[in-house]
């Protein structure tokens, strides 16, 4: 087995869009990682 | 022990005999074996226990990353948990505000969803000030460690002022406290030039997107200038000289499954010599608008994308996804989750030329549907009536991409329902392109391993 990306229990860790249609979609507004 | 509802499993990828395994909810991926995905199947059949002693170490491991659970309840649980942290939870690592530091616009584009609530207001320094307070009044309760801006509109340039004037007095005030200020400018691209990037680079200016639609013909013909003419050649040289000063991304819209347009338009920008200097591409689906003051429900736009059935918004995103991996470019659309921001309490917000605070912008100067205003500390009746709103409980608790969506956009929910309550599902969408995004992320997870 191999470990791709570990994930994890603590949603504030995530990236989390705030624009969901289609689901996944980022949002005109959204801000970029630096 | 089981696999958990909310893990996908995309087979015999990247090889024959080996599959991915993806968690929604925690966002954890796995390669495994044939024997290992076999055990998994059929954990209980008692021929198999010898196998699950040998992969004890392995069950171990996917239990702790979600892929496995110990049964439907605990899954269940950890789904409940995940929805209450993401509606109350606060990410300190950075608080995220939009400001319009106007509704007007030098554009008069076709399916501005603005348009319905336009009133050609710039916000005031009074206003601007009030505004600054309650940012600084949130960012000392909460204990944010980095305020990031996005500038908005109308066309945010169309007021540069008041811009000015809240990211220097913010950028003053964060850097006396020692919190990250930086902002991104959203704008149709018109205004910028070189000059005026470096004074906004002084003032904590991080990054620019820009909305285009297409080459000239199909750009001009959607966003001319307010009482006419082109604007496309205007902002393709506006960019071309920011481009070596600031990171810029474009932001382009598309209908149907007719993507012509932004595959002719990545040819222009690399002819142009630009393309891969270019940050982020947002593709997105034109979306509806709500219809006049006090008739938000005469929807405009309705023959936007989201009207078109799923086979047509899958053929788009196929399209998309394989022309953007063509071209080498990044594109973010996937796995991640997405929560509708009516439904957190410290999402993000919006605030409106006027003070008005709202937690989507496609309800922008439909004030019924404002959260609060920046002359007060607490949010209003409305806040709460949106956090009470739970479409994931109407759900099929067993979908796996429940934590993902969390019942859908809100949005969307009045433009089906006339109201916010019921889901919205996107189901056969997820099923078409999972496997895309799934396989898309391992690719870029690898590539980034070697």
């Amino acid at each position: 087995m191999e470990i791709i990306k570990l994930g994890t229990e603590d949603v504030l860790e995530m990236d989390v869009l705030s624009c969901c249609w289609p689901p996944g979609t980022r949002s005109s507004n959204a801000p970029e990682p630096e | 022990m089981k696999l958990s509802d909310y893990t996908i499993t995309v087979e015999d990828y990247p090889k024959e005999g080996e599959h991915i395994l993806f968690n929604t909810r925690t966002q954890a991926m796995v390669k495994i074996k044939q024997e290992l995905k076999e055990i998994l199947s059929n954990y209980h059949d008692p021929q198999k226990i010898s196998l699950i002693t040998k992969y004890c170490n392995e069950l171990d491991q996917l239990l702790k990353m979600g892929i496995l659970v110990e049964n439907e309840d605990q899954d269940r649980e950890k789904l409940r948990a995940f929805f209450r942290q993401l509606k109350y939870g606060v990410d300190r690592s950075f608080m995220h505000v939009t400001v319009l530091t106007t509704d007007a616009c030098n554009f008069d584009c076709v399916y501005c969803f603005e348009k319905g609530a336009r009133e050609d207001i710039n916000m005031k320094e009074s206003t601007c000030n009030h505004a600054m307070d309650w940012i600084k009044s949130k960012i000392e309760r909460l204990g944010y460690e980095e305020l990031y801006i996005t500038f908005y509109g109308g066309e945010p340039l169309v007021n540069k002022p008041i811009l000015e004037y809240l990211a220097s007095g913010m950028k003053s005030w964060c850097d006396e406290r020692k919190v990250c200020f930086r902002f991104m400018l959203q704008t149709n691209g018109y205004l910028i030039t070189a000059e005026y990037i470096e004074k906004l680079l002084k003032l904590g200016l991080s990054n620019v997107r820009v909305s285009v639609d297409g080459l000239a013909h199909i750009h001009d013909k959607n966003r001319p200038l307010k009482g006419g003419g082109g604007t496309f050649y205007t902002i393709m040289d506006n960019i071309v000289e920011c481009i070596d000063k600031v990171k810029i991304s474009l932001s382009v819209s598309y209908d149907k499954d007719d993507i012509k347009h932004i595959e002719d338009l990545l040819d222009y920008l690399e002819d142009l010599e630009i393309l891969h200097k270019l940050g982020e591409f947002i593709i997105s689906p034109i979306h509806p608008s709500f219809g006049p003051k006090n008739h938000p429900e005469l929807f405009q736009q309705m023959s936007c994308m989201c009207n078109y059935d799923d086979d047509v918004i899958i053929s788009a995103a196929r399209k998309i996804h394989k022309l953007m991996k063509y071209k080498g470019l990044p594109v973010k659309n996937g796995m991640t989750i997405t929560a509708c921001p009516l439904a957190r309490e410290n999402g993000s917000v919006t605030i409106d030329q006027l003070g008005d605070i709202y937690k989507c912008n496609s309800m922008l100067g439909y004030k019924e549907f404002s959260v609060g205003d920046v002359f007060s500390d607490e949010y209003n009746f409305q806040h709460q009536k949106f956090l009470n709103i739970l479409p994931w409980q109407n759900c099929p608790q067993d979908c796996p991409y429940l934590p993902m969506c969390s019942g859908g956009c809100r949005f969307m929910a009045f433009l089906e329902n006339k109201n916010f309550y019921k889901p919205t599902c996107k189901k056969r969408y997820l099923d078409e392109m999972a496997p895309v995004f799934i396989k898309k992320e391992y690719e870029e997870m690898m590539a980034q391993k070697k």
